[in-house]
C-alpha cells in the first residue's frame, strides 16, 4: 500500500502534481490558479474520510445493491430500436450516420470536419 | 399579487381527483391549465421549474380527455393528475439537461421508464424541475441554470438535491413530482419544503432513462402531499423493467391496501426503533421536539418504542463521497461533446506539438460545461479510483457499507422501522454554505445510510418552527426507514401518522388564497 495514501492523518495534501495528473486522467482542463483551492478541498475531503481506515473489514464482501440478485440474462434476440437518424439527433457535428470529431492523433485540423477517409 | 388556487386543491388526493377526471367531473384539461396558470403566476419567484411544456402538457391532457369520453380509461390509475419531473429523468421530445451546461439543448429520443408509466397511467407531465447539477447537491444552489427558492420563505433554500420537485408541490404548482435519491435528494427537499417524499427500496423503480450519478445508490422516487398519493404513484412507476439489470424481478405489493392497514391489531403492535445515533449532537433542539412529538403520537396510537443503536453511522458520510463520487467520474465520462451537448473546440495555436486535438476538445468541453461543485466530484472520484488507490477507498468504502447494512437488519430484528429526524437543521439561507463543501457534505448525515443500505426511506412533515426574529415558519420532517423490500410498511407508518395529524395539510403562508384563512399548526 502506497505510503501516500495512509497513514498521513493529519493534513494528507495532495500534492499540485497529483491534481495536474487526476485532471489530466478526468479530461478536465484545469487552469493553474484553481489548483491550490481543489488540492486543500479535496485534501480535506479525503482527510474526513480516513475514518474508514479504523473499520475491521478484514473478510467482508463489498456491497453494491441492498438485495442478493443474479445478474439477468436475456436471450440473443433482435429488438427493435430507436433509429440511427433519433440517435444522431443532439449530435453538436455529424456527417451522414458518423459522430465528427477533431483529429484524434495530433493537432491537425481542429475543427469538426470530417474528411470523408477513416 | 393573488396566486389563483389550481382545481386539484379541491380534491382529497391524486387518487380522488383522478377519479372526478374519469367521472369527468372536472377535464384533464381544466385541471392542467389551472396549475399552468398558477406556474405562470408564481414560478417567476421561486424557480422550481426549468421548463414549463405547456404545449405538449395540454396536448397529453387532452389525449386523456379523449380517452376517457371513448370510455378506454380503465388503467388510467392518474387520469389528468399534472406531474413535474426532475430534469434527471429523460422525457421524450422535452429538452433534459440535469441542470448542467454541458448538456444545454439535448432532446432525448425516449422516456424514462418511471415517466412512461405516468403517461400510460394518464398522468400529465408538465415540464422540467430544477436540480443541484447532475443531482450533487443539498441545496439547489449548484443548479447552473437558475436558483430555486423555498416557498415557506424565498430567502432560504428548498434542499437539494430535488430541490425544484420539493418546492413545486410544496407551492401547489403541480400535486406530484418525481425525484431522484442517491444520498437524501428526495428525502431532504421534502422535508425543507414541507411535503411528503419516498425513497424506495433500491431496484424497486427503474433507473431506465434516469441520469447515471451514483449507479449503486441512485433510485427515482415520488414527492407529492400525503403518504396515500406517494402510494398511489409508487404503485404506477414501480415494478421490475427489463431495461435495467438491476431492477427487482418482483411482484409490488398493494401499496395502497397497506395505508389502510392500521398500525396496531390485536395480534401485534408496530415497534419503532429510535436509533441514538440519530439523536446526538448536531441536532437542532427543536427539530428534535418535533421528531419525538411526532413518534410519540404513534406511540398513543398504541406503537412500541425500542432504542437501537447503528455504530457504524459515523461513517456513513465518508463512505458515501468515496463511493458516489468514484462512480460518478465514471458515470460522467461519457459527457465528452462527441455525441450530444456541449462541445468546445479548441483554436488550430491552442493544442501543442504531441497533443490531440480530440483529447483538447473532451477537456475543454468538459471545463467549460460543468460546474465546480461536479468537476470537484469528478476529480475526487477519479482520485480514488486511480491505480494503487483503488483498495484504500473504492473497495474498502463498500466493505464499510456492507457493515452498514448488516448494522440495519441487526436493528430490524428488534423493530419494524426507525424512526429519525430527516435533517439536522432547518432550512438553511441561500448561500449560507457554500462556501464549505465539507459542512454541506454533513447536512446529509440521516438521509445518507438509508442509500447505502438500499433501503426504503420517506420523510414526511411533523411540525413548523419559526426562528426569532422571523415571521415565517419553516417546516420540520421526520423520516420512516424500514428493512429492504418493506416499502409498504414504510408507507404503512406514514399514513397511520397523517390520519392523526395535519402537517402534511399546512400550506406556505405566503401563497394560501387571499381571504382564506391562513394555514396555521
Amino acid at each position: 500500500m502506497s505510503s501516500h495514501v495512509m497513514g498521513q492523518s493529519n493534513g494528507h495534501l495532495i500534492s499540485a502534481d497529483e491534481i495536474r495528473v487526476t485532471a489530466e486522467l478526468a479530461r478536465l482542463l484545469l487552469p493553474e490558479s484553481d489548483i491550490p483551492k481543489l488540492s486543500s478541498e479535496l485534501s480535506a475531503i479525503l482527510a474526513y474520510a480516513e475514518s474508514l481506515q479504523e473499520v475491521d473489514v478484514a473478510g467482508v464482501p463489498p456491497m453494491t445493491h441492498a438485495v442478493p440478485t443474479q445478474c439477468p440474462l436475456r436471450g440473443d434476440v433482435a429488438e427493435a430500436h430507436d433509429s440511427t437518424e433519433s440517435a444522431m439527433r443532439n449530435a453538436p457535428a455529424s456527417e451522414a450516420s458518423f459522430f465528427a470529431v477533431p483529429a484524434v492523433f495530433g493537432g491537425g485540423a481542429a475543427d469538426d470536419s470530417f474528411d470523408g477517409e477513416g | 399579487m393573488a396566486a389563483t388556487t389550481p382545481v386539484c386543491e379541491a380534491f382529497d388526493g391524486i387518487a380522488a381527483l383522478a377519479q372526478a377526471v374519469r367521472a369527468r367531473e372536472v377535464s384533464a384539461v381544466e385541471v392542467t391549465r389551472s396549475c399552468l396558470e398558477r406556474i405562470a403566476q408564481l414560478d417567476d419567484q421561486l424557480g422550481c421549474f426549468l421548463r414549463v411544456d405547456e404545449q405538449g402538457a395540454l396536448r397529453q391532457a387532452e389525449a386523456v380527455d379523449a380517452k376517457i369520453r371513448e370510455g378506454a380509461d380503465e388503467e388510467l390509475l392518474l387520469a389528468g393528475v399534472p406531474v413535474g419531473i426532475k430534469d434527471m429523468l429523460c422525457t421524450k421530445d422535452l429538452q433534459t439537461t440535469a441542470a448542467s451546461k454541458i448538456l444545454a439543448g439535448f432532446v432525448p429520443p425516449y422516456d424514462a421508464t418511471a415517466v412512461a408509466k405516468l403517461r400510460a397511467a394518464g398522468a400529465v407531465v408538465l415540464g422540467k424541475l430544477n436540480m443541484d447539477e447532475f443531482a450533487m447537491g443539498s441545496s439547489n444552489e449548484n443548479s447552473a441554470l437558475r436558483p430555486c427558492k423555498n416557498p415557506w420563505d424565498v430567502t432560504r433554500v428548498p434542499g437539494g438535491s430535488s430541490g425544484g420537485s420539493a418546492a413545486a408541490v410544496a407551492a401547489s404548482l403541480c400535486p406530484l413530482s418525481l425525484g431522484t435519491d442517491t444520498g437524501g435528494s428526495i428525502r431532504q427537499p421534502a422535508a425543507l419544503c414541507g411535503v411528503t417524499g419516498m425513497k424506495p427500496t433500491y431496484g424497486r423503480v427503474s433507473r431506465y432513462g434516469v441520469i447515471a450519478f451514483a449507479s449503486s445508490l441512485d433510485q427515482v422516487g415520488p414527492l407529492g402531499r400525503s403518504a396515500v398519493d406517494l402510494a398511489q404513484a409508487l404503485q404506477v412507476i414501480g415494478g421490475h423493467d427489463a431495461h435495467d439489470a438491476t431492477s427487482l424481478p418482483l411482484e409490488q405489493p398493494d401499496y395502497l391496501a397497506a395505508c389502510q392497514t392500521p398500525i396496531v391489531d390485536k395480534n401485534r403492535r408496530l415497534r419503532i426503533g429510535l436509533p441514538k445515533e440519530f439523536f446526538a449532537q448536531g441536532l437542532d433542539p427543536r427539530i428534535e421536539r418535533c421528531v419525538r412529538a411526532a413518534i410519540a403520537s404513534l406511540q398513543q396510537e398504541g406503537a412500541e418504542l425500542v432504542d437501537v443503536s447503528l455504530p457504524l453511522t459515523k461513517h456513513s458520510i465518508a463512505i458515501y463521497y468515496l463511493i458516489a463520487t468514484a462512480e460518478a467520474s465514471s458515470n460522467l465520462s461519457r459527457y465528452d461533446g462527441v455525441r450530444y451537448g456541449l462541445r468546445v473546440t479548441p483554436c488550430d495555436g491552442e493544442i501543442g506539438p504531441g497533443q490531440s486535438a480530440l483529447v483538447e476538445m473532451y477537456k475543454r468541453t468538459r471545463a467549460a460545461g460543468f460546474g465546480p461543485e461536479v468537476q470537484r466530484r469528478i476529480m475526487l472520484g477519479t482520485y480514488v479510483l486511480r491505480s494503487g488507490y483503488y483498495d484504500a477507498y473504492y473497495r474498502r468504502a463498500s466493505q464499510v457499507r456492507t457493515l452498514v447494512a448488516r448494522d440495519f437488519a441487526a436493528a430490524f430484528t428488534k423493530c419494524d422501522v426507525l424512526m429519525t429526524p430527516t435533517s439536522p437543521v432547518l432550512p438553511f439561507r441561500l448561500g449560507e454554505r457554500l462556501c464549505d463543501p465539507l459542512s454541506m457534505y454533513l447536512a446529509d448525515i440521516y438521509t445518507i445510510s438509508c442509500n447505502l443500505a438500499g433501503l426504503p426511506g420517506l420523510s414526511m412533515p411533523c411540525g413548523l418552527v419559526t426562528e426569532a426574529g422571523s415571521d415565517r415558519p419553516l417546516p420540520v420532517g421526520v423520516q420512516v426507514l424500514g428493512p429492504p423490500l418493506h416499502d409498504a410498511k414504510v408507507l404503512q407508518v406514514a399514513a397511520a401518522y397523517q390520519r392523526i395529524t395535519d402537517w402534511h395539510k399546512q400550506r406556505p403562508q405566503i401563497l394560501t388564497r387571499p381571504g382564506a384563512e391562513a394555514a396555521s399548526p
